[in-house]
């Protein structure tokens, strides 16, 4: 039986954990930068933090153009692809709508609070370039939440693979990246929640790579009148999708993994085929409890 | 509805997202080591003055690392040293042919400082970094500069390593009313240029292998002012080639072998070998983080060209523009045992180390000589550590 090295954190908000087998000495330290990649991103990307890139640009809104360096640029070509490949759902801008969405107040808000802040959601009136991004309406907001997290931990993957680890995982909050297969390769066990019952895997899989993550309407939410208002939120109407309760994809990358389990969520019914048609491994849980599942070849 | 190239549209975005410069530490650790290194006695029937004791040393050590910025990280080391005991000032070879070897009396009182700062600049793909090191004794003053670099090419797997530096040494000698030697090594200095250019190569995910190559050229006051008749050259070219391999292996929670070779020969004759061989195995227990490391190494030289226990005589008529009587210019050879240990909790790592160093004639096996080098010290040293991250 080999040992499992476990390193644990919190950043994003998560918990996160590496999870690897190998030398512990050498292990240690890469833990260290791997973390250390993880909180780099964190701290740049952060709403949340007053010091961080995205606060800055935001703080600008409709004043002047911010100075952006290559890895954001990356980063806003990539918001631009998940905008055009998701006909505007997936819009990076509707982080806004948080101010009208409290759910721990489990109350609903009113409708011309939302209406005031779809104005404010548009992706499509951003403008940006190799060297700076400008949003031009005062109060716009660039919010990274949708894919900073998948982001991280494909690079902190990537900082052990560079460093020549190769049997481990990523764990950040339950985005999943494989850093490379178990040394027997026996796969890594990984539990999709059951959305019912949170604590519980409805599913147990075996990753050899790649990565998985779940996008579900438990994360937060609040019921009212035994209707589910989950955090994910339809850019043009402000109010949340109501048609899956989890969707978890695989591909290879967490950050693409990530996105697609979004737009599947933010598709609502359309997502069945289109997911079929993306031949991507899925497994998609509506809020009735149905599922529909591909796995991989 | 969906177009079917999502998957590959968000892929290709995600894969050109470019890879940040290598991540710098940010990691503020301060740590302190106390050393012990004793000198086991000499052996009595084989010294002229009634005084066995060897040096007794006290090393304390603060290291303070620190992020300077996104790029830059910072590395600082003070140390201080008490030595107390006494140092061979000579061994010759007596009437009878035996040798002899002669104490300085239990006077030797000095302490040592040390200071060192290291700023490492972090690329993309490579580091840059600088060392200043300062280091004063009352009959010692040091100056060292040196730049380092490190480039990673062919996908990470392969890395260059280089380095450079210089030193500058001035010596004062202590009491030099007690000796011609002392008085005409006051003053004088010593000075080294080193280069050392490497590569570390990436075999497999389990072993790495580094190689490279040293020359130090050392000048100026070689000799040792606190022995008789120690006349040394005052240029030294020396010439290192070195190899260094690790084997990480899946045992218990994690196991490496690290195995080192050392090759070395100057142009006064010296050559020596090294073998190091160290198990690194790392075992976790509840929630602490253990790594047991024991080690062996083996080390041998031969004597320098003018390594001589033979005492200069008047009757003679010449002496020899070269000599010296130092342990450290003779044949032998030497063992040395040793474990570290390291235990890890939280923001805290505590050390124990323990080594035990033997050096005698005959383990040179090869190439020693007839002439015995009863200077050759054994000793042992005891290392107590604790890190903490801030």
């Amino acid at each position: 039986m080999i040992g499992i090295v476990s390193h644990t954190f919190n950043a994003m908000a998560s918990p996160c954990r590496f999870l690897l087998q190998g030398d512990p000495a050498v292990l240690k330290d890469i833990c260290q930068l791997a973390e250390q990649e993880v909180k780099r991103i964190e701290q740049k990307y952060s709403r949340y933090n007053p010091d961080s890139l995205l606060t800055l640009i935001n703080n600008n809104a409709g004043r002047k153009p911010i100075t952006i360096d290559p890895e954001t640029n990356g980063l806003l070509n990539y918001a631009q692809q998940c905008y055009e490949q998701s006909d505007g759902l997936f819009d990076i801008t509707s982080g806004i709508l948080r101010q009208a969405w409290d759910f721990k107040s489990n109350t609903l808000p009113s409708q011309e609070n939302i209406e005031a802040l779809l104005p404010l959601i548009n992706w499509a009136k951003v403008t940006w370039s190799a060297d700076s991004v400008f949003l031009p309406d005062k109060g716009m907001e660039l919010d990274f939440g949708g894919f900073g997290k998948e982001y991280a931990a494909d690079k902190a993957a990537e900082v052990f693979q560079r460093h020549g680890i190769h049997h481990g995982l990523v764990d950040l909050g339950g985005d999943i990246r494989i850093i490379g297969d178990k040394i027997d390769q026996s796969g890594w066990a990984i539990g999709i929640r059951d959305p019912r019952q949170p604590e519980q895997a409805i599913k147990t899989l075996l990753l050899h790579q790649g990565a998985m993550t779940t996008s579900g309407n438990y994360e937060r939410y609040m019921d009212i009148n035994r209707q589910r208002y989950c955090h994910i939120l339809n850019p043009k109407t402000g109010w949340p999708i109501n048609h899956w309760a989890s969707v978890s994809i695989m591909a290879s990358q967490c950050l693409v993994a990530g996105s697609i389990a979004t737009m599947a969520m933010l598709f609502e019914k359309e997502s069945a085929d289109w997911l079929q048609t993306l031949q991507v491994p899925h497994l998609a849980i509506d809020i009735n409890g149905n599922q529909i599942m591909l796995t991989e070849h | 509805m969906k177009k079917l190239n999502t998957l590959a549209a968000l892929s290709g975005a995600a894969l050109s997202i470019p890879v940040p410069a290598e991540v710098t530490p940010t990691d503020e650790v301060i740590s302190y080591r106390y050393s012990s290194y004793q000198e086991a006695e000499s052996p009595r029937e084989r010294t002229a003055t009634l005084e066995t004791q060897r040096y007794q040393i006290d090393v304390h050590q603060l290291a303070y690392r620190l992020p300077l910025n996104d790029d830059w990280y910072l590395n600082a080391d003070l140390q201080y040293e008490t030595l107390s005991g006494a140092s061979p000032t000579q061994t010759y070879k007596n009437d009878e042919g035996r040798s002899v070897l002669l104490m300085s009396g239990a006077s030797i009182e000095e302490q040592r400082t040390d200071l060192k700062l290291s700023p490492k600049r972090y690329f993309k793909h490579g580091t840059a970094g600088g060392t200043f090191a300062y280091s004063t004794e009352n009959d010692y003053e040091s100056l060292a500069l040196g730049v380092d670099g490190t480039l990673d090419i062919f996908d990470k797997h392969t890395t260059l390593i280089g380095s450079l530096s210089k030193s500058v040494d001035t010596l004062s000698p202590t009491e030099p009313e007690l000796g011609a030697a002392r008085q005409a090594a006051d003053g004088r200095g010593k000075q080294s240029v080193s280069v050392y250019e490497g590569i570390s190569q990436v075999i497999n995910k389990y072993s790495v292998l580094q190689a490279g190559i040293g020359y130090t050229r050392l000048s100026g006051y070689l000799s040792d002012p606190y022995k008789f008749q120690d006349r040394r050259p005052d240029n030294r070219d020396q010439y290192t080639f070195s190899a260094n391999y690790r084997h990480f292996a899946d045992i218990l929670d994690g196991a490496a072998l690290h195995a080192d070779a050392r090759l070395y020969r100057d142009d006064w004759g010296v050559n020596s070998q090294t073998l190091e061989v160290k198990w690194n195995q790392g075992i976790n227990f509840w929630s602490l983080r253990g790594i047991f490391s024991p080690k062996v190494r083996y080390y041998r030289q031969n004597e320098a060209d003018f390594y001589s226990l033979v005492q200069d005589s008047a009757e003679s008529g010449s002496v020899p523009e070269f000599k010296s009587s130092d342990y450290r210019l003779s044949s032998y050879g030497a063992l040395s045992f040793g474990i570290e240990n390291t235990i890890s909790w939280q923001q805290w790592a505590f050390h124990l180390d323990y080594n035990y160093y033997m050096s005698r004639e005959d383990l040179a096996i090869l190439g020693g000589t007839d002439d015995e080098t009863p200077a050759l010290v054994n000793f042992t040293t005891f290392t107590l550590g604790v890190d903490y991250k801030l």
